[in-house]
């Protein structure tokens, strides 16, 4: 056997013992040994100056996604469990002594924040989450209305026995087809807010509901499972890192308007001619966008809002063939709506002293030179300033049917 | 590397080269005049073989010259022995002053009904004979005669069975050359199409044959075939497999780099393209070579369907291949290292799967591709009788008891059953059985590394391939080097109007004559 022989087959050797001996576990880690967040919600602890840190873990064998559910339908799917620390890295660290599986925040989907600690100001607790790879940027956050996030995270939806997916769900279609009540508001967005020049952020906003445990319908006993469920509607407003307020759902609808993240939603006017009926609208598509500018010193914003919309439903009798002008009228009272949500987001606002509109920003990319002499006094600048505000309404369908049913009477 | 590692530990033995003829020995045997020598010799030349006939008759109006016939049972066709050959020597009634008149006699008139031939020794006279050919030998005359009365029982041509189509020709090639050389020369009816035959094995002496379409194909490949085959220097050629690793470019490759057929159809495209095809005698597979990937991925409904069906499927099949390759890779990646790139319900429902098996997802994926992977020796080499019985122990109890005795998830089941069947759709199975032995090392890369493993791996098999080639032709030709005008008939097929031109490598374009 030459030399070179031997050293190859002894290398080989070599190579093969290390490659069964030495391939550690490095990053690998089972999809079994892993707990899921779902939900990760931060209160100011009782304990002062600490943080409590509550996590609401999916339990994948309570969910039953094999053949067989391992897991009896009363078994919870999800697990709310809490530690504190003096900053949320230690408090998620510390959660670890709790839980047999390591925590894993890439699924989180929300970023709950009670209302003490937002109005005590988030900017120290929201680092972690932007600095975390295993965050997304795309969890939503929100404020818990009067409550603690952990009491937020205790609420259960009767339709998704998992509350993370649930509240999801509801975010999703409030914010598309449904109403567009709420504000698309993500860590991502929201940090962009946080840091930039003449803008504040926004978030969405929910509210524990209870319910109770159980109630009678007809004599029949049915047990509600459900105790406490959540509304998630309307908008938190921060001043910088401070929650200062809230925006109701009209108010939020005013917000989106101007944002142009309006997708649909539904406008009730008053019936022209019977002030005591209404009339649904539907809303197809709308275009929001504002220019703020300088005028006589002040700054002044134009809101160009262009909106289509479907009648939905009419109280009352209708004929709009025969009498057209019923269709003028109600495209101004659309219109009229529109405007005063704008106004009112505006109103609210400007009460607040919070731009969340980004006018400032605006201001800054529009005329850079004007905003450095402004900039500093914006703060007092910003509820003064004057809004103005532009609706084109269009009235495009009237369902399946032009006419009302005339009923006799 | 591996080729030189594989050079330093096995060393190789140092081949004594040689043409691979017979060894003509120095002192030829020559036919004697004396036929009883003759017969002795013939004798000894086959050890008294039992199949060897040896039959004397007389000729000529008194029976005045002597002959020998020669041939093997069972090779020669009986009764063209008995009418072609021993009713033409026995029954004439011709006057012959001496044994060289009736030779010549025999030769030009009685027996040309049987593609006669004349040998000069007795060495090649007894390899005709061991060919089926039927030898006379007259006495006093020191050459001999062998007439063609090749008959022997032959599988009747054939549907193919491995590579079955439900559109075009059901014809496949059997175990006779002639056979196989007739169903080509009936598709190209045209004297340009050449047949070199040549005899390979040493002891067997096997027909190869070189086919080829004289002016399509390129000179120097035909000369590259030519030379690779008279390299061999082996006992026996047992089948076109034998052929295929001696002359192939990339032995050490999983991949195959020359493409095998049954189908004559298959042959007949590939010559008309230019490529050269190798038939041996004693298998119903054909060699085609120059080969490419794309190749190993056409089936010839793709041609015989309409050509946007044919892409379909094409890229059909390209996807089944990538996923045969990678499928339970990726799977143990994103499950073990990248938990963030599935959906959340995904990802719950996947948790809740694995949830209580003991062991990681790569030793769950290499267990059940293992089972996968007996299961499918098991049953191609099945007796017909117990193959249902099989089935279902596979099928239905491995399946759902490995997912009852908690040893597999049903989503780990689903990734191999998919990722079996997919191996299935690619239409060679030389290709598709490399590709299920890459599979191992790619799910062990992605368990030791996660995706950056697969990519990994995904890149050294790709660097493999872009290396290969084939007969001089780059082996992902015309998909690395690019070559535009072949890109027309690689992964879609153009419409046959449109396919005016031929594949670069034969150099000659257009316009196809």
């Amino acid at each position: 056997m030459s030399v070179d022989r031997a050293l190859i087959i002894s290398a080989l050797v070599i190579f093969v013992m290390m490659a069964t001996t030495i391939t550690g576990c490095w990053s690998r880690r089972e999809i079994d040994t892993i707990g899921f967040l779902m939900a990760i919600g931060v209160d100011e602890a009782q304990e002062k100056g600490k943080i409590q840190l509550t996590v609401h873990v999916a339990k994948p064998f309570a969910i039953g996604g094999g053949a067989e559910a391992k897991g009896t339908t009363e078994e919870k799917p999800f697990w709310v469990v809490s530690s504190t620390g003096h900053t949320v890295f230690e408090a998620m660290r510390n959660l670890v002594s709790q839980s047999p599986r390591r925590p894993f925040l890439a699924h989180s989907r929300f970023i709950l924040i009670g209302e003490e600690l937002a109005r005590r100001g988030i900017g120290d607790v929201i680092d972690w989450f932007q600095r975390d790879g295993e965050m997304r940027r795309r969890a939503w956050i929100v404020v818990a209305k009067g409550a603690k996030a952990s009491d937020l995270l205790q609420v259960e939806f009767e339709l998704e026995p998992m509350p993370s997916e649930g509240g999801m769900g509801i975010v999703m279609a409030t914010r598309t087809e449904l109403s567009t009540t709420i504000t698309d508001c993500t860590l991502h967005c929201f940090l962009q807010q946080l840091e930039g020049e003449g803008a504040d952020p926004v978030a969405t906003r929910a509210e524990i509901i209870l319910r109770p445990q159980e109630f009678d319908i007809r004599g029949e006993l049915r047990r509600e499972k459900v105790g406490a469920s959540a509304r998630i509607t309307g908008a938190a407003v921060f001043k910088d890192d401070k929650l200062v307020g809230w925006l109701n759902k009209p108010e939020t609808r005013g917000f989106n308007w101007i944002m142009g993240q309006v997708r649909s939603g539904i406008i009730v006017i008053k019936k022209p001619g019977e002030e005591d009926r209404f009339i649904g609208l539907e809303i197809l598509r709308a275009r929001g966008r504002f220019r703020p500018e300088f005028k006589d010193g002040r700054v002044s914003v134009t809101v160009g809002i262009e909106a289509e919309a479907n009648v939905g439903d009419v109280q009352g009798f209708i004929d709009p063939l025969r009498f057209p002008e019923i269709w003028d009228s109600m495209e101004r009272r659309m219109a009229t709506v529109i405007k005063n949500e704008v106004m009112a987001a505006v109103a609210k606002a400007q009460e607040l002293g919070s731009d969340i509109f980004g006018f400032g920003a605006e201001l800054n990319r529009r005329d850079p030179e004007k905003w450095a002499e402004i900039k500093d006094r914006w703060d007092d600048e910003f509820p003064r300033v004057g809004v103005h505000v532009e609706v084109k309404a269009k009235l495009r369908r009237s369902g399946l049917v032009i006419r009302s049913t005339r009923i006799k009477r | 590397m591996l080729r030189k590692l594989w050079q330093v530990l096995f060393k190789r033995r140092q081949r004594r080269q040689s043409s691979g003829q017979v060894r003509t020995g120095s002192a030829e045997k020559r036919i004697s005049s004396e036929l009883p020598v003759n017969r002795e010799r013939i004798k000894a030349a086959f050890g008294n073989s039992a199949d060897l006939v040896l039959q004397d008759l007389e000729t000529g109006a008194q029976g005045k010259v002597s002959a020998l016939v020669v041939h093997i049972d069972g090779l020669c066709d009986k009764r063209l022995v008995a009418e072609v050959v021993i009713r033409q020597i026995a029954d004439t009634e011709h006057e012959w002053n001496s044994a060289k008149q009736a030779y010549m006699d025999l030769k030009d008139r009685l027996l040309s009904g049987s593609a006669v031939k004349e040998v000069d020794s007795l060495d090649s006279f007894v390899a005709s004979v061991s060919d089926g050919k039927c030898g006379v030998l007259v006495d006093g005359v020191t050459r001999g005669l062998v007439c063609d009365t090749r008959g022997w029982a032959q599988r009747s041509i054939d549907e193919p069975t491995t590579e079955v189509t439900v559109r075009g020709s059901k014809e496949g090639f059997v175990e006779t050359l002639r056979t196989n050389t007739s169903l080509l020369r009936r598709r190209i009816a045209s004297s340009r199409l050449w047949i070199e035959e040549m005899k390979i094995g040493r002891i067997s002496r096997t027909s190869v044959a070189i086919v080829y379409i004289s002016g399509v194909a390129d000179e120097k490949l035909v000369q590259e075939v030519r030379n690779r085959l008279e390299r061999i220097d082996v006992s026996a050629v047992y089948e076109s497999g034998h052929l295929e690793e001696h002359i192939e470019d990339a032995p050490f490759s999983p991949f195959p780099t020359i493409l095998r057929t049954e189908r004559p159809d298959k042959v007949t495209g590939a010559l008309l393209e230019g490529r050269v095809a190798i038939l041996t005698d004693g298998t119903p597979f054909a060699l085609i070579v120059p080969a490419t990937f794309t190749m190993f991925l056409t089936a010839p409904e793709d041609y015989y369907e309409r050509y946007f069906i044919g892409s379909a499927l094409r890229i059909l099949r390209l996807a089944s291949f990538f996923i045969s390759l990678t499928l339970p890779a990726l799977y143990v990646a994103v499950t073990t290292f990248h938990q963030e790139m599935l959906p959340t319900p995904l990802v719950l429902s996947v948790a809740a799967q694995r949830e209580g098996i003991p062991f990681p997802a790569v030793v769950e994926a290499v267990l059940m591709e293992l089972i996968f992977e007996v299961l499918r020796e098991a049953g191609v080499r099945l007796p017909r009788v117990v193959g249902p019985a099989v089935s279902i122990i596979g099928g239905l109890v491995i399946g759902d008891a490995a997912i009852r005795a908690g040893l597999a998830s049903p989503a780990m089941v689903l990734v191999v059953a998919f990722t079996g069947i997919a191996s299935f759709a690619t239409p060679v199975f030389s290709l598709a059985i490399g590709v299920r032995l890459l599979r191992f090392p790619m799910i062990a890369l992605a368990g030791a590394l996660g995706l950056f493993g697969v990519v990994a791996g995904m890149a050294a098999i790709l660097a493999h391939l872009t290396a290969l080639r084939s007969f001089g032709v780059p082996f992902l030709e015309p998909l690395a080097p690019v070559v535009l005008s072949d890109l027309k008939d690689a992964l879609l097929r153009a419409p046959w109007w449109a396919l005016d031109t031929r594949p670069r490598f034969t150099g000659k374009a257009r316009p196809v004559s």
